[in-house]
């Protein structure tokens, strides 16, 4: 820095004062500079504790909703906006958790996929769009005679849920009094869903029951706004459409009386009951699979092993869809 | 969501707490106080620099006015030149010399000679002398020189003195006497001044005491205003004026006297300079320094108060205060101030003090160029010199070394007369006898001519001198004996060197070849001298002394380069005097510029020490006045602009704007990326945050771009789509809960359920079996949300299923336990209490079946009794083996019964306390209410009341039943 001299310095000190002086701004720089650089320093170490901390703990929570970890939850490092996000995600988390137990619950409500007795062999399969599915299927052997139940609710999601539990429900309470035929489980069926509509539910089911004789092979079919079964005759080209099985669905009518429809099954007939995720399913190409479709599809797939018959026919049909729509469940029945 | 901290450890987290402190806050505020000490020191310097400079000024200012001579000349020049008529001069003499208290005598004359007004005795002999002796003095006062001058200067001595004399006058229209002239040595009792210009004539007659008054540096001191500079004046040793304490006198020049080498001395908060005015009379001179406003230390510790002050009470505002808990845009802010604010601060600082040293350091450079400007200029006439001196020996070398003949003399004195026409007095050439030189006149062995370019036509007594200066200068360079000559001669040559004939030849001798000054006595020359041989000869035979006029020769030079130095590339204001002439402008004479000719009073014959700054022409300039130590005849003076370093200094502060605007803009930019990056999206999801904290489900965030925002924007929204779907289903469970009360003869009943969360795993129910009979129940599935509620709706369908066991609660129980214990899921066991009561409409007689339900209460108003039903049972679900049995009972008139799940009695409020089974019963005593519906919303108001701002932690359900009479 320039100073004023209101005096002259004599010739020899002036040298080693200007070299003094030089050295005293080269050292204030230096501090100059480790100042700042400690001030950085406290700057970097701010931006961390402030931002990359909160943020890496959110980024955390994108990752586990990714990896399906919904028991992971996030620290929270601060009560800011980015606290406020932490949380928001913790919640986010804890919603997913819950959706994935009720998952869980909800397919130990259906039965197990497979039951061979007498001459009867049975495959059932259910694919949910979202985690809770509106599908349902029961599979009961009552005194060597095979009770499948087959039911759909209408909607999605948890509503949906909700109406499958109950039809769960209603399967357990009649299994545990002593399984009588397909009428009683459909006029329960039909009183429960009353009862709900009776209380201002808009939600309701189709259900469609099976009763299969183990050794004579006769089959009674009583159905609820179920979609038509199919038959499927030993080495038919195509499936047989069982149009005459029809009905209004549970809970439209109190005093319906459910006459079952018999058909008589010959050995390696089967009957197939479907939801109407499969006629409704549209392939790639745009076109819906219908009824006929269907029935081809159970035809063309059929194999000896009924659960590979099942599986490929799932197959066949995620390979089409270009979106699936609704839940798809199928219960095959085979008369050996 | 129990809030984590980091695990940082707590010695960790301390040292880094120590060091943010120090680094955020001792360093800024020692970098204050610092900057602040600096700046102060700086202002001092500079402020010690200014005085230093106005200390100078003022000494300068003075010395026209310590010198009495110099000041009354100045005094009546000034009214002679602001006069506009005789008789106003006259008044205006009156005036000053009454004001003075002098007893000078004045006397005013027209153009035509005639006494307009005086102070002289009237009636009297000399008042009759005066009058007459108008024509007398027009002549003295004039540039003519003569025998009728010198007959007029006799005239006026009777009146004025028997010595009186006056030496031609400059210019015929302005003439103004330099100095007082002597009227008589003998009685030296008065002189005289005279002085002529646009017509008037005045005669002043001063007594000589008056020479030795201080009028002018008392006029000085009430002229200067004195709020800065205080003065003392010192005469004889003695102490005879000052403006402040003996004391500080004695100390201020005791100090100057010891340290002579300083021009300045620093006392307290003064600057002290001396000046010698006369050769009796010193004058000190104090300069109040102004009084520094910025403290350092002072400041900084009110900026470290204030700052705690804010803390404090910023500290007092908020509870606990944690950094990392400020708003995102607050902590950026903070960011900002200390990674770009502080250092740009220090930053700023520095500028602003750079400009102001530069200021200083430029007008230091910009006087030391003037300096050597002025050091240049006066150098260039040795230039003038050299050029002299390369004419003159050409002439001589062709002309002088031609056999001599009395044609080739003249055509060389031609030759030499146009060549230095204006500047030359005298040109002279002695020889020695020589061959070819018979025909020359015997015995005259010197040619000379004279300033009008004519032979000098007789012997004169300067020829006389050059002849024998040139015979003895031959002599030395021939290595010859000095000829012989007359003692009277070379008293005469010893009169007019003023030094004895030796030293003169000495000088000569050494100074051959070059033009030199010589001193001729009162009379100043510039000599060159140089011998020659001519040819044939073996010896040094001519001698050749030319005499130069040295006014003449630098006031030509001047003359001739003024303009070029006028137009100097430094943009200096030059000006170039000799006595009252100006040389490099068309004013010729300094009397029409009285603003330049104050310039030229302040020139000195060594650089200040300190730059001066003067006022010229209504703006403040740079100045220095210096006398030429070459043409020693001439005064420089060279001024520069102070605006002009002021525009430099803007300039550059412009710049530095610039730099700053830019870096401003950098700023701008980083916080507009900030704010679009960061502070936008994270505001976006912060309001999603709050829309879920709201548990408002149509909140939906724009989905744009592809960074982590985005990303999270989509989770946000996909975790939206669930929650909606929560939502809807929430009010799909509603609906498995009865819609309207339960509406039988001789009771009332009341029951709801409040789930926490949008899905609940409470159950109640209440219908009619008969028309005697009807049910309450009430279940709660262990847990809640969407597990518990696929629990719950399969109760209510066992419950319907199951409408021929409603008689019996026991069997319906079982069923349900079978329902709930079916679900053959092991990871998600789910268990359910339930409690079942029939009532038979008439009688009031109760039957009841438990199975793990929390024990209803019987609240009797005419006792304020509460009676626990208990009656154990399993939960449904518990075990395979579940048994459940009946119990029965009965409510009379007036009676409540109330059935509640645990959610109620295990709530924690504020305090932490949990309401327990007592609390819960109290609550239930005091809302009695024959209405259940109001019973029901007392309860749940104190029960609200008691929970204050805590949250319920589970499913909150209650039925109550009351029976009326």
């Amino acid at each position: 820095w320039p100073k004023s001299e209101t005096s002259y310095s004599r010739g020899d000190d002036a040298g080693g004062s200007v070299k003094k002086h030089v050295g005293q701004i080269v050292l204030k720089a230096w501090a100059f500079a480790g100042l700042l650089l400690a001030i950085a320093v406290a700057g970097v170490y701010l931006l961390r504790s402030w931002f990359f901390r909160p943020l890496s703990s959110i980024r955390e929570g994108i990752e586990a909703i990714g990896a399906r970890k919904f028991a992971t939850r996030l620290p929270l490092v601060s009560n800011n906006e980015l606290g406020r996000l932490v949380a928001a995600f913790n919640h986010s988390l804890e919603t997913l958790q819950e959706l994935a137990v009720a998952g869980v619950v909800q397919e130990s409500l259906l039965s197990e996929p497979y039951a061979a007795f007498g001459r009867i062999e049975v495959a059932a399969h259910s694919q949910a769009m979202t985690n809770l599915g509106g599908d349902f299927y029961s599979l009961t052997n009552a005194d060597g005679r095979l009770l499948a139940v087959m039911g759909d609710a209408t909607g999605h999601g948890i509503p949906a849920a909700l109406s499958m539990a109950m039809a769960k429900a209603i399967m357990l309470f009649e299994e545990s009094r002593g399984v009588g035929d397909g009428s009683r489980i459909m006029e329960q069926f039909n009183a429960v869903f009353l009862s709900l509509r009776e209380q201002g539910s808009k939600d309701f089911m189709t259900v469609m029951s099976l009763l299969v004789d183990g050794k004579t092979g006769q089959a009674e079919l009583i159905n609820a706004g179920h979609p038509f079964p199919l038959l499927l005759r030993q080495g038919a080209a195509e499936a047989e459409l069982l149009s005459e099985v029809r009905g209004l669905p549970p809970g439209f009518d109190r005093r319906r009386a459910f006459a079952p429809f018999r058909v008589s099954l010959q050995p390696g007939d089967c009957l197939i009951l479907f939801t109407d995720g499969f006629v409704e399913n549209i392939d790639r190409e745009g076109r819906q699979m219908g009824f006929s479709g269907l029935a081809r599809l159970v035809a063309q797939t059929a194999c000896s092993d009924l659960r590979q018959h099942m599986a490929r026919i799932f197959s066949a049909l995620d390979l089409g869809a270009d979106q699936r729509q609704d839940d798809c469940s199928m219960l095959i029945v085979r008369f050996m | 969501m129990t809030p984590h901290r980091s695990e940082n450890t707590p010695r960790a987290a301390f040292y880094a707490r120590i060091y943010l402190a120090v680094a955020l806050f001792i360093i800024p505020v020692f970098g204050f106080f610092e900057g602040l000490s600096y700046l102060a020191t700086n202002r001092r310097e500079v402020a010690k620099s200014l005085a230093g400079q106005e200390l100078i000024r003022i000494r300068n200012d003075l010395q026209p006015f310590a010198n009495e001579e110099r000041f009354l000349i100045n005094s009546f020049t000034d009214l002679l030149y602001r006069a506009s008529s005789p008789e106003d001069l006259g008044k205006m003499m009156a005036g000053f010399l009454s004001n003075a208290g002098s007893a000078a005598l004045y006397a005013v004359f027209s153009d035509a000679g005639v006494l307009c007004a005086d102070n002289f005795a009237n009636a009297t002999a000399t008042h009759e002398l005066l009058r007459n002796s108008g024509s007398s003095l027009k002549l003295i006062v004039s540039p003519f020189d003569g025998v009728a001058r010198d007959k007029a200067i006799d005239n006026m001595r009777l009146l004025l003195g028997r010595s009186f004399f006056a030496p031609p006058f400059g210019s015929q229209q302005q003439a103004i006497a330099g100095s007082f002239f002597h009227a008589d040595f003998a009685d030296d009792k008065f002189r005289v001044w005279m002085g002529r210009a646009s017509g008037l004539t005045l005669l002043i007659k001063l007594p000589t005491s008056e020479l030795l008054a201080s009028r002018g540096l008392s006029t000085f001191l009430r002229q200067t205003e004195r709020h800065q500079f205080r003065f003392a004046i010192i005469r004889n040793g003695r102490l005879c004026y000052s403006d402040f304490p003996r004391s500080l006198v004695k100390l201020a020049v005791s100090e100057l006297a010891r340290e002579s080498g300083k021009e300045f001395i620093e006392a307290g908060d003064s600057l002290f300079s001396i000046t010698r005015i006369r050769s009796d009379a010193l004058v000190l001179v104090e300069y109040r320094l102004p009084v520094e406003k910025i403290k350092p230390g002072k400041m900084t510790a009110a900026l470290i108060l204030l700052a705690g002050f804010a803390f404090a009470v910023f500290l007092r505002g908020t509870r606990s205060f944690r950094v990392d808990d400020l708003s995102v845009f607050a902590q950026i802010s903070l960011l900002l101030i200390v990674s770009a604010g502080i250092p740009l601060a220090i930053l700023a600082g520095v500028a602003v003090d750079y400009l102001f040293n530069k200021e200083s350091a430029l007008i230091r450079e910009k006087n030391h160029q003037m300096h050597e400007f002025v050091q240049t200029v006066d150098q260039s006439l040795q230039g003038e010199y050299a050029r002299f001196t390369r004419n003159i020996r050409r002439l001589a070398s062709e002309e002088c070394l031609k056999p001599f003949n009395p044609v080739s003399v003249k055509e060389l004195f031609e030759k030499t007369h146009n060549v230095l026409k204006p500047v030359y007095t005298g040109f002279h050439m002695v020889r020695l006898a020589g061959p070819g030189d018979e025909k020359l006149p015997p015995g005259k062995r010197i040619t000379s001519m004279g300033r009008d370019g004519n032979f000098y036509g007789s012997d004169s007594a300067e020829e006389l001198n050059v002849e024998l200066l040139g015979d003895y200068h031959l002599a030395a360079i021939n290595g010859m004996p000095s000829p012989e000559t007359s003692a009277d001669r070379i008293y005469m040559l010893e009169m007019y060197f003023q030094k004895s004939v030796n030293m003169v030849l000495a000088d000569m001798v050494k100074s051959e070849g070059t033009l030199g000054p010589a001193g001729w006595g009162s009379m100043n020359f510039l000599l060159f001298v140089e011998v020659f041989r001519r040819a044939g000869s073996k010896l040094y035979d001519l001698f050749l002394l030319t005499a130069l006029d040295v006014n003449g020769v630098q006031e030509k030079f001047y003359m001739e380069h003024g303009a070029a130095v006028s137009r100097n590339p430094y943009g200096f204001r030059a000006f170039i005097a000799r006595d009252h002439v100006l040389l490099n402008d068309s004013q010729r004479d300094l009397l029409h510029r009285p603003d330049v000719k104050a310039l030229f009073w302040r020139v000195t014959d060594y650089p200040l020490p300190e730059p001066e700054i003067v006022e010229f022409e209504g703006m403040r300039h740079l100045f220095v006045g210096l006398r030429g130590k070459k043409a020693d005849k001439i005064r420089f003076c060279v001024l520069f602009p102070v605006e002009n370093i002021e525009k430099q200094i803007r300039q550059e502060a412009l710049d530095l704007f610039y730099l700053a605007a830019i870096a401003g803009f950098l700023i701008f930019l980083m916080i507009l990326i900030l704010h679009f990056n960061l502070l936008l999206p994270i505001g976006r999801l912060h309001q999603a945050a709050i829309a879920l904290e709201n548990r408002d489900a149509s909140f939906r965030l724009p989905q744009e771009g592809s960074d982590e925002f985005a990303e999270m924007a989509a989770i946000f929204n996909a975790s939206m789509n669930e929650f909606e779907e929560l939502k809807i289903a929430s009010i799909v469970q509603a609906r498995l809960l009865p819609a309207r009360p339960l509406v039988v003869e001789g009771y009332s009943i009341y029951g709801r359920s409040q789930p926490m969360i949008e899905l609940g795993g409470d159950y109640f129910d209440y219908f009619l079996i008969d028309e005697n009979r009807f049910a309450l129940l009430l279940g709660d599935v262990a847990g809640h949300g969407v597990a518990a509620s696929l629990i719950m709706a399969m109760a209510k369908a066992g419950v319907i299923c199951g409408r021929e066991l409603q008689k019996d609660p026991a069997a319906l129980l079982m069923s349900l336990h079978n329902i709930v214990f079916g679900i053959k899921n092991k990871v998600q066991r789910k268990v359910m209490t339930f409690q079942y009561l029939m009532v038979e409409k008439d009688t009031g007689g109760l039957v009841y079946g438990n199975a793990g339900g929390c024990s209803p209460v019987m609240f009797d108003p005419q006792t304020s009794k509460i009676t626990e039903i208990n009656h154990a049972g399993a939960v449904l679900g518990g075990f395979k083996k579940n048994s459940y049995s009946n119990l029965q009972l009965a409510i009379g008139p007036g009676q409540a019964m109330i059935f509640y799940t645990d959610g109620l009695v295990e709530a924690r409020n504020e305090a932490g306390q949990e309401l327990g089974y007592d609390g819960f019963y109290s609550m239930v005593a005091d809302s009695y209410h024959v209405d259940a519906a109001r019973y029901h919303e007392r309860i749940m108001r104190a029960w609200s009341a008691w929970l204050g701002s805590s949250e319920a932690g589970d499913d909150l359900t209650m039925i109550v039943m009351v029976r009326n009479n």
